[in-house]
């Protein structure tokens, strides 16, 4: 059993309603969860707050969900990232999972019914945050070899 | 009178001609036969015109001038004047008394003149036009205190008050243009100084110029009349202000007992639902059936009191009385497994009917609860055809019967069939009452067959206006209709995730604003534009289970992504989109967005606040209180309310003066112990979205808030 180090989760979507929605459904699970309506309240979040996955709605106007993961690329590589989509957004799913390292992709459809949540949604979530804790403890231990390394070089 | 004395004048005239023409016929060089034929002539027209005495002196005068004659002359036979003479005295004889039967005749005729006139107990009086006193009989001496001497020759309005001269001489004036009798009533001052009352026919009498000579007017004292009259309006009024007070009694004593009984049978079925024991579930079940029961009956002894008050009002709506009785059926077959029941319904009885659904509703139940309540075993039948533009229903029962000595009484108030079985039979007795007399002012009758031990059968007979296919307004049964499918397609996406049903409804008041917005983008031709709205629209129906929206934008979405981009098509499908957004009740898009609900209650009762609140616990809606309608005024506006309950009857300010005052959108919902129809009317003008009468429904109560909250059930 890996050990959950984070479980901060932010969930970005323009749809305030989906917010609350995703909200109400998750409420009994252990996560940490953060919200933001736009690209902009997601960037100042992960400024503040130590998150280890984000959600992604990519049809958000002004900075839209493709760019937004551009930009969390650059500084925040270790994040695991998962986008929402439609069908109908193929094109754009495709651009985001080429444009960064996008853990998951959900179909939209999945989310929408309530059993979604059960079947997909939190298994998702769960291997999401196992995978960031993996990816922390993975660094870290390789930090400890390295420094290992070096004492033993030096 | 003036004929009389003229022709008493005339009289004279004539025998003093007569006799003047006798004397100059008694020259003696006229023949002796014209000198007799003259003082015959003479004697003739003094007895015919009753001068008794003349007549004689003429016949003594013509038999002393014809012997003379005879003596001196001798040309006259002694015969013929014997027999001439003879013949005068005979003639003045007869005169005499021919004379004499006719003075007495008018002696008679004025001694009874006299005595009817003075008899009457009428006053009779004539007077000048100057209102001169020309006659007066005995009654109007004696009613004015004064004798016939001081009052023939004065003036009557010397008698009257100054005041009442001008209308007196008014008077005078247009009975002398009417020349028809006038009667009027009319208030003196007795000598004594009380108040009396005279009736006076008067008349106007023209002389044969017809000028007017006088009036004669016909007097009566009716102070007593006057007295017992207003006596009578006194008691009239005293007793029909003791009937409103009685009415008014009986409405509130039904209020006040009716106020506290819906508590007890509220809080009871409230108990009731919580309850899992059965030995206290039956107890509570026992209050609440008991409860019920009392309720029952104090609401027939208001009817009752409603219809003998002649407060009841038909109501013309227009109905099924085939959906009536098959409703009426559900409802007892349910009741009662034991009997037989069956309802026949004629071919011949029309499909939409005109009428008082509700009382008539009012009237089978009466009866078919009558006969489920008298028959142990067998059968009982509802029968209904149509007949002569009258409703005929029958209800048909094989229960204990009516005694034949009972019939008279079976449709009076307050009777049972025996009064011994009052008890096993409960009831007030005064359904039957209730019936007949709902049927009577609806126009209709009610008869009844019965044989004890047999069975009954009551025949109720109610005219009712057919309504033709056509005449019904189909419009807005189509739109009732599309408001019922609205209403579904809502329910279905509510309860597709019930927990989420606050945001589903949040999502579906969000609905109107992105299609306007979806509209706009398609009138400016946009298509990006329109592909985000629409998609974004998308995901939010996708979200929230709104089907039909999901799928006219799903559509959109991917038109408006295709390169030959079909705007009429496009526009099409948003046409699409707002009819079924127009088939969703107001109450579910117009709420503002809120969490929370909140409930204004204007209640005085204590009991019945805490009562509600308690039907309303289940529904997580705040519930503010206040008791009067003055603080309603002041509180209304210091929140978002979403709902007012409204009491309509409150100290310091009524819920109907509320209405009159409140000046803020907010849905109302009238709370009424009055189930009169004025009342409930008048709510419902105000602004009342709906109403609900006490004691108070529980489900009902429940229901009517969900749906004003757009709270699905």
């Amino acid at each position: 059993m890996i050990e959950i180090t984070n479980n901060n989760i932010l969930f970005v979507d323009d749809e305030e309603l989906v917010l609350a929605k995703i909200k109400r459904k998750l409420q009994d699970y252990n996560f940490n969860m953060f919200f933001a309506v736009s690209g902009r309240e997601a960037l100042k979040i992960l400024e503040k707050n130590k998150i280890a996955v984000i959600i992604i709605d990519l049809s958000m106007p002004q900075i839209n969900g493709v760019q937004l993961l551009k930009m969390i690329n650059k500084d925040y590589n270790d994040l695991v990232k998962i986008v929402f989509s439609g069908y109908s957004d193929a094109q754009t799913m495709i651009s985001a999972l080429y444009s960064g390292e996008v853990y998951h992709y959900l179909p939209k459809k999945i989310v929408n019914k309530a059993e979604g949540y059960k079947i997909e949604l939190i298994p998702v979530l769960k291997r999401a945050l196992e995978r960031y804790s993996l990816l922390e403890e993975n660094k870290n231990l390789k930090i400890k070899l390295r420094t290992k390394d070096s004492f033993e070089e030096g | 009178m003036g004929v009389l004395s003229k022709i008493r004048k005339t009289k004279k005239q004539i025998f003093i001609i007569s006799f003047a023409l006798s004397m100059i016929f008694y020259f003696p060089y006229i023949t002796e036969s014209i000198q007799g034929f003259s003082c015959g002539i003479l004697v003739i027209i003094s007895t015919l015109l009753g001068y008794k005495k003349w007549g004689l002196i003429a016949s003594m005068w013509s038999i002393f001038v014809l012997g003379l004659s005879y003596f001196f002359w001798t040309s006259m036979s002694l015969t013929a004047y014997l027999s001439m003479s003879i013949f005068f005295i005979i003639l003045s004889l007869w005169g005499g008394s021919l004379l004499e039967s006719k003075t007495k005749k008018l002696e008679e005729t004025k001694q009874l003149y006299n005595n009817v006139i003075n008899t009457q107990e009428e006053m009779i009086c004539r007077f000048k036009v100057d209102t001169t006193l020309t006659f007066v009989n005995q009654a109007y001496c004696d009613y004015f205190n004064k004798s016939e001497s001081d009052l023939i020759g004065e003036k009557f309005l010397k008698f009257i008050p100054e005041e009442e001269h001008q209308f007196i001489l008014d008077h005078l004036e247009n009975l002398a243009e009417g020349q028809t009798p006038i009667s009027y009533e009319h208030q003196a001052n007795s000598e004594a100084g009380e108040v009396v009352w005279q009736r006076w026919t008067d008349y106007p009498i023209f002389n044969e110029q017809g000028e007017l000579i006088s009036f004669q007017s016909i007097g009566v004292d009716i102070t007593e009349r006057k007295q017992r009259e207003q006596e009578l309006r006194k008691a009239k009024q005293k007793a029909e202000a003791a009937n409103r007070s009685k009415s008014n009694f009986i409405a509130n004593m039904s209020h006040e007992i009716r106020t506290p009984l819906n508590s007890i049978i509220g809080f009871s079925e409230l108990l009731l639902e919580e309850e899992k024991n059965s030995d206290k579930k039956s107890k509570l079940r026992t209050i609440v059936n008991s409860g019920q029961h009392l309720k029952a009956i104090i609401s027939d002894i208001l009817d009752f009191s409603r219809i003998e008050a002649n407060k009841v009002e038909l109501e013309e709506i227009e109905f099924s009385i085939r959906q009536l009785l098959t409703e009426i059926k559900i409802m007892f077959s349910m009741q009662d497994q034991n009997l037989d029941f069956h309802l026949a319904i004629d071919d011949n009885v029309p499909q939409l009917l005109k009428g008082d659904k509700y009382r008539i509703n009012q009237i089978i139940i009466n009866l078919v609860s009558n006969a489920f309540k008298f028959t142990s075993e067998g059968s009982i039948e509802i029968a209904c055809h149509y007949q002569d533009q009258d409703i005929i229903i029958e209800v048909s029962d094989t229960g204990i019967g009516i005694p034949k000595e009972k019939h008279d009484k079976l449709f009076s108030a307050f009777e049972q069939v025996d009064s011994s079985i009052t008890i096993k039979y409960e009831g007030a007795g005064l359904g039957l009452a209730i019936v007949k007399r709902l049927v009577n002012l609806m126009g209709g009758s009610i008869t009844f067959e019965s044989e004890v031990g047999i069975g009954t059968t009551f025949r109720v007979r109610v005219p009712l206006e057919i309504v033709k296919e056509q005449e019904k307004n189909s419009d807005s049964v189509a739109s009732e209709t599309s408001n019922q499918q609205g209403k579904q397609m809502v329910k279905k996406w509510i309860n597709a995730d019930l927990e989420i049903k606050d945001l589903t409804l949040q999502a579906i008041q969000e609905l109107l604003t992105r299609i306007a917005k979806l509209e706009k983008s398609v009138a400016e031709q946009n298509k990006a534009e329109i592909e985000r709205v629409a998609h974004k629209l998308k995901g939010l129906a996708a979200n929230f289970n709104l089907r039909e929206i999901y799928d006219l934008t799903a559509e959109i979405t991917s038109l408006a992504r295709t390169d030959n981009f079909n705007s009429d098509k496009i526009e099409q499908l948003v046409v699409n989109l707002k009819n079924i957004i127009d088939t969703i009740p107001d109450s579910y898009l117009l709420k503002e967005e809120q969490k929370n609900f909140a409930i204004l209650l204007a209640e005085d009762e204590r009991l019945n606040q805490l009562l509600i609140k308690e039907i309303l616990r289940d529904l997580a809606v705040k519930i503010d209180v206040v008791d009067n309608g003055k603080q309603v005024l002041n509180k209304v506006g210091t929140k978002n309310y979403d709902l007012l309950l409204l009491d309509i009857q409150m100290p310091i300010m009524s819920g109907l003066e509320v209405m009159k005052e409140l000046d803020i959108d907010i849905t109302v919902i009238a709370i009424t112990a009055s189930m009169e129809k004025e009342v409930i009317e008048q709510c419902l003008s105000l602004g009342c979205k709906e109403y609900l009468t006490k004691p108070l429904d529980k489900d009902k109560l429940r229901k009517l808030v969900k749906q004003e909250l757009g709270v699905g059930s």
